[in-house]
């Protein structure tokens, strides 16, 4: 349950990061494809490494419910700070626009 | 220093448990070399355990014979009816003016050298320390076809409930039915590390998954390898002459990856992968450049193709009935401190999101000069009190005038 609930959390994060970032990023191909290649293959490293990470868990062996505390508390140690952050921006800028 | 030094223990007790030594057993590099010790010596230095050339195979018999010799295997206690074990054969062909007529002959197709062409076994011998040997029976689940003559899986052997250890491991090559190939040899490799599967595992589905799941990749790959041509096509070819050339927005729309969005996003991904199950191996290369232009130890026209080692995920260990109980420990031992540590800095950071002095606080101006409650004005007070609670200490401690003025 919790890991669903994870799941969907990321997904749709990852796809309204998505939609905001399409813009910028094809500007960037468009004016520095160079740094667009760098890009890609910072990209592909990524990738790499993420791909090990199911392999490495599996040769941990912690159960799943081990797993699904850990990623929830990191999910919570991340999201905390974005989610406070992100209220005091709001906050900051309901008082500059306000009336 | 007590801390680093349990540190250290722990990462000790970690790597010791994370190789078990009851399932994963070490295999003596040295190996016996029944026909031509010089090549074989040359080959164990390009990484991997390597077997012996097979004697020469002549195509009218109906089989062959290679041998893998494992030294010093430490079996684990109790009856363990499967070992296995990757192996990687290459079929050598050893009239060379034939094969490379097959090679260049788009009629003759490399079918007729395939590893899989005719049907091939294993069986082997184990020795024990005592001297006795016994016959097992050996089967090959195959992963990947790299070329039409070398064929890498994983080789299941059966010990049939054996209970005594054992020294060594022969493995024998056997085939069976006519093969076009009049004379060959065949080459035995394998990577070093043996899996004993105990009577009451689920056998007969760790490797034929594995395999079945590689196959599927493979055919995903070359499906998405299609479509990428098909994607190249379309975009560079077509919609580019017919949109407006050298337009500054020509691209855009055109553009499909999501690099930045996957950079971005890469914690979020990780967090993802950690809860995903592991299905696909490692992969580690070998090379065999240098073996193949070393002309002392292959033949002239000999050349062995570059090949993929595969390390299999470890869920079949873990899931076993027999580990169960370890696991349970296992996982007192590595998830307490994981979740023990990232309790501590999860409460660093709640602390850190209401502490009224902490510098992201700070950037809340409220703009509050009209306000009855203002952040700024609240922290400014909490200085004030430190200061006044400082100076009434230094005031008690040193007279009224303070250390500077004694």
């Amino acid at each position: 349950m919790i890991n669903k609930i994870l799941v969907g959390i990321v997904a749709f994060i990852i796809s309204l990061v998505s939609n905001i970032l399409t813009p910028i990023e094809t500007l960037i191909y468009t004016v520095v494809p160079d740094l667009g290649n760098a890009m890609s293959y910072l990209d592909n490293f990524i990738n790499a490494i993420i791909g090990k990470v199911p392999w490495v868990v599996s040769i941990l062996g912690l159960t799943p419910t081990t797993m699904s505390i850990i990623t929830s508390l990191l999910t919570a140690t991340v999201m905390i700070p974005l989610i406070t952050h992100g209220i005091k921006l709001a906050l900051k800028w309901y008082n500059v626009l306000k009336p | 220093m007590k801390k680093y030094y349990l540190i250290f223990v722990f990462s000790l007790l970690s790597l010791l448990f994370l190789f078990p030594l009851d399932t994963y057993a070490y295999v003596d590099s040295s190996w016996h070399t029944p026909w031509d010790s010089s090549s074989v010596n040359s080959y164990t230095s390009y990484g991997g355990y390597w077997g012996s050339w097979s004697n020469r195979v002549v195509g009218d018999n109906t089989s062959g014979e290679a041998y893998i010799y494992f030294n010093n295997i430490q079996m684990p206690q109790g009856k363990n009816d499967y070992l296995e074990f990757p192996i990687f054969v290459y079929l050598q062909p050893l009239n060379v003016e034939a094969y490379t007529d097959a090679d260049s002959d788009s009629n003759n197709t490399h079918t007729d050298y395939h590893f899989f062409g005719a049907s091939y076994t294993f069986d082997g011998e184990i020795g024990t320390p005592e001297g006795n040997t016994s016959n097992v029976l050996c089967t090959l689940f195959p992963s990947s076809d790299f070329s039409p003559n070398v064929v890498s899986g994983v080789l299941r052997c059966n010990l049939n409930s054996l209970t005594s250890t054992f020294n060594y491991l022969r493995v024998r090559f056997n085939r069976q039915g006519s093969s076009t190939l009049e004379e060959y040899r065949v080459f035995f490799g394998t990577t070093g590390w043996v899996n004993f599967i105990p009577h009451d595992a689920d056998v007969g589905t760790n490797s034929i998954v594995s395999a079945q799941n590689q196959t599927t990749q493979a055919v995903q790959d070359a499906t998405n390898a299609i479509e990428s041509q098909n994607d190249i096509l379309t975009d560079s070819s077509t919609s580019e002459a017919n949109s407006s050339a050298n337009s500054f927005f020509s691209n855009f729309g055109n553009h499909t990856d999501s690099h930045l969005t996957n950079i971005i996003t890469a914690p979020l991904t990780l967090f993802n992968a950690m809860t995903t199950a592991c299905t696909q191996p490692i992969e580690i290369p070998l090379s065999f450049n240098n073996l193949n232009a070393d002309n002392t130890t292959l033949n002239t026209g000999e050349h062995i193709n570059d090949s993929t080692v595969k390390i299999p995920c470890y869920a079949n260990f873990w899931n076993r009935n027999d580990v169960q109980t370890f696991r349970s420990f296992w996982n007192l031992l590595i998830g307490v401190p994981c979740i023990y540590g990232l309790l501590v800095l999860l409460m660093k950071v709640i602390n850190n999101a209401v502490d009224p002095l902490n510098d992201e606080i700070m950037t809340m101006t409220l703009d509050s000069g009209q306000l009855p409650y203002s952040m700024e004005l609240e922290k400014e007070m909490y200085r004030q009190d430190i200061h006044d609670d400082a100076r009434e200490i230094r005031r008690n401690r040193d007279g009224h005038y303070g250390g500077m003025l004694k």
